[in-house]
């Protein structure tokens, strides 16, 4: 009998599990989870007390998808998943109402999401539909929020009403009284919104003006409150009046001589709106750097960073307190119309002979990968393998060929 | 009596035409007989619907940063900062770590518009540790217009890095499904300081589409 057939067959079976193990060490290059559902307006009810929604929904993508219920409608539903933790399938659910809901939007979300990965910084994809069902109060009732946009020192400000009705009847003459406090909670500014009647089930805005061109810069507090409705809403929001100035809210304060230094400072901005181009120029002793270009988001913090070359600085002239060194940092920005222009600030450093770590050891970096790790140790194992097999596939030829020449 | 064959031919011939003439008599007819086994009318219904696909990609699922540390240079607190979208850590005081990070790309590979939340499992403090570390995040448009031409960076005071936190937020609630305008960039952002804890730290990032 030839054994030839069974060294092929441990020959493939033993490329067949290098492949498989060299495509397995890369990691995964992408990851996703998806899922089929009938159209969103086949998925919204208006709440009838024991409704049942049942539906079987296909899920695809990674390998490994874990099913679940999401949603405060979740605790009415059930769930039939044949095969947790695998990739495409298709789940049941079954959602049965309550003979109660409060008013309002209520959603039961059905979606599967991907195994947490062993380990690394990773993303992994979840996908999930939604069941939305709306319950009407019999009376008058609706829900509502209140934005304010932050506006720039003697403008008006825009505030902006959104109502949600989940009522079954017409509400009529709706609006709402808007008063505006300052930071010490005093009354400073007061207006309204005009009257709309809002039908079942829909949703508006009611925008107005309110009159803070005479409010200085900060923050203020707003209250609506709104009328002919029920219940008697109240809501609130924030805003902001700013003004075009900045400021250095901090910066380093210690320094090292006979080194380059970073030196990083932060500066806010107290603008309403973006300020773009801006970077520091700092200067120390002798020493001058300038940082990278950035931009402030309105009301926004920047942090920059300069160098400072102080390897002029002799260490040993300076005592062990630190010599204290004043220097400047200009700040250069755009203005809003287009105008660069500067603004400095002065700040008060130290500059100390070393740093108090500075003869620390630090700790040693990890090599990167052994040369004996597990899977180099397989790797190694399989070759072994291939080429034991290629033995014992030749081995027995040349004895066969031996008897062949001897008989 | 004796029938010729002609005879029996002309039988024939008779009896098929009667019987051809009666059939199509009575088809003719048909409609007016009341209940029969004829279809009044022959109308074909194709029906179909087309399922909503809710569906969504990382088409680059892992962020490596490598092994390093932030080296003390001066007598505070050093920081090495680094990031995904540009910023690499090869300035004093990093060491070790990876450089020319590419972001999580996020693409939305359904037929309709989802709405996209993020989640983090954890925040700077665990994930680093040390003195006022910085662990953030910013999304930018992959494609132009994905999330209507204006995604949801999260600003806050502190610019326009957003630091991460465990909670679940909305990125975007209308993000695009055409091909041409379907992705968004996930970038990241550390702030390593040099008394960080030493040690291997994970982060998983839950992207949510929900439709």
């Amino acid at each position: 009998m030839s054994v030839r057939p069974v060294g092929i067959v441990l020959f493939c079976s033993a490329l067949f599990v290098i492949s498989l193990l060299v495509l397995s060490s890369f990691p995964a290059a992408s990851a996703s989870a998806g899922i089929s559902l009938p159209p969103k307006e086949k998925r919204t009810f208006i709440f009838t007390p024991g409704m049942v929604y049942e539906g079987n929904w296909h899920v695809n993508g990674a390998e490994r998808l874990e099913s679940y219920l999401g949603g405060d409608l979740a605790p009415y539903a059930t769930l039939d998943d044949p095969a947790q933790n695998t990739s495409s399938r298709t789940l049941h659910f079954r959602l049965v109402l309550p003979d109660e809901l409060p008013p309002g939007e209520h959603a039961l979300y059905v979606g599967v999401v991907e195994s947490r990965p062993d380990s690394a910084v990773g993303g992994r994809a979840a996908a999930q539909g939604g069941i939305w069902v709306v319950s009407l109060y019999p009376g008058p009732f609706v829900k509502a929020s209140l934005g304010v946009v932050d506006v720039a020192e003697g403008s008006p400000a825009n505030a902006t009403l959104r109502l949600e009705s989940y009522s079954q009847v017409e509400m009529r003459e709706v609006h709402a009284r808007l008063a505006v406090y300052n930071s010490t909670n005093d009354l400073v500014v007061e207006g309204g919104t005009r009257r709309i009647n809002l039908p079942s089930r829909e949703k508006t805005t009611l925008s107005t003006l309110l009159a803070t061109e005479d409010l200085p810069a900060g923050e203020y507090r707003v209250v609506g409150q709104i009328l002919n409705v029920q219940p008697n809403l109240t809501v609130e929001a924030r805003f902001r009046v700013g003004t075009f100035t900045l400021w250095l809210k901090s910066h380093s304060t210690e320094l090292v001589a006979g080194k380059i230094n970073p030196f990083s400072f932060m500066v806010l901005s107290n603008w309403n709106g973006p300020i773009v181009d801006v970077y520091g120029d700092v200067r120390l002793l002798d020493a001058a750097g300038t940082s990278p270009t950035g931009s402030f988001v309105p009301f926004g913090k920047l942090p920059l960073t300069a160098y400072l070359d102080l390897t002029a600085v002799d260490p040993d002239g300076i005592p062990a307190e630190g010599m204290p060194a004043t220097g400047t940092i200009a700040v250069h920005y755009r203005s809003p119309d287009g105008v660069v222009s500067s603004v400095e600030f002065p700040i008060n450093v130290t500059v100390m002979p070393y740093g108090p770590d500075e003869l620390s050891e630090k700790p040693p970096v990890e090599e990167a990968g052994s040369m004996f790790d597990s899977l180099v140790i397989l790797y190694l194992a399989l070759a072994f393998l291939v080429l034991l097999n290629l033995f014992l596939l030749f081995r027995p030829r040349r004895r066969k060929e031996r008897e062949d020449g001897s008989g | 009596m004796d029938i010729t064959n002609r005879s029996l031919a002309l039988l024939l011939v008779a009896a098929i035409v009667v019987s051809l003439g009666s059939t199509i008599f009575s088809l003719n007819r048909m409609s007016e007989l009341g209940f029969t086994g004829r279809a009044p009318t022959d109308t074909g219904i194709a029906n179909i619907t087309i399922n909503t696909s809710v569906s969504i990609t990382f088409k680059n699922d892992t962020i490596d940063f490598g092994r390093g540390y932030s080296n003390d240079t001066t007598g505070g607190v050093d920081y090495c900062p680094f990031d995904t979208n540009g910023t690499d850590p090869t300035a004093t005081p990093c060491a070790g770590f990876n450089s020319s990070l590419l972001p999580f790309v996020i693409r939305n590979d359904g037929n309709d518009e989802v709405s996209l939340s993020l989640q983090s499992d954890t925040a700077a403090a665990t994930f680093l540790g040390g003195t006022s570390p910085a662990f953030q995040l910013i999304f930018v448009d992959n494609d132009t217009g994905t999330c209507n031409g204006s995604v949801e960076r999260h600003f806050d005071d502190s610019g326009t890095w957003v630091a991460i936190n465990t909670s679940e937020w909305l990125v975007c609630d209308e993000m695009g499904f055409v091909a041409a305008n379907d992705a968004l960039q996930l970038h990241l952002r550390v702030s390593v300081p040099d008394n960080a804890n030493p040690g291997s730290r994970d982060a998983t990032f839950t992207a949510t589409a929900s439709g």
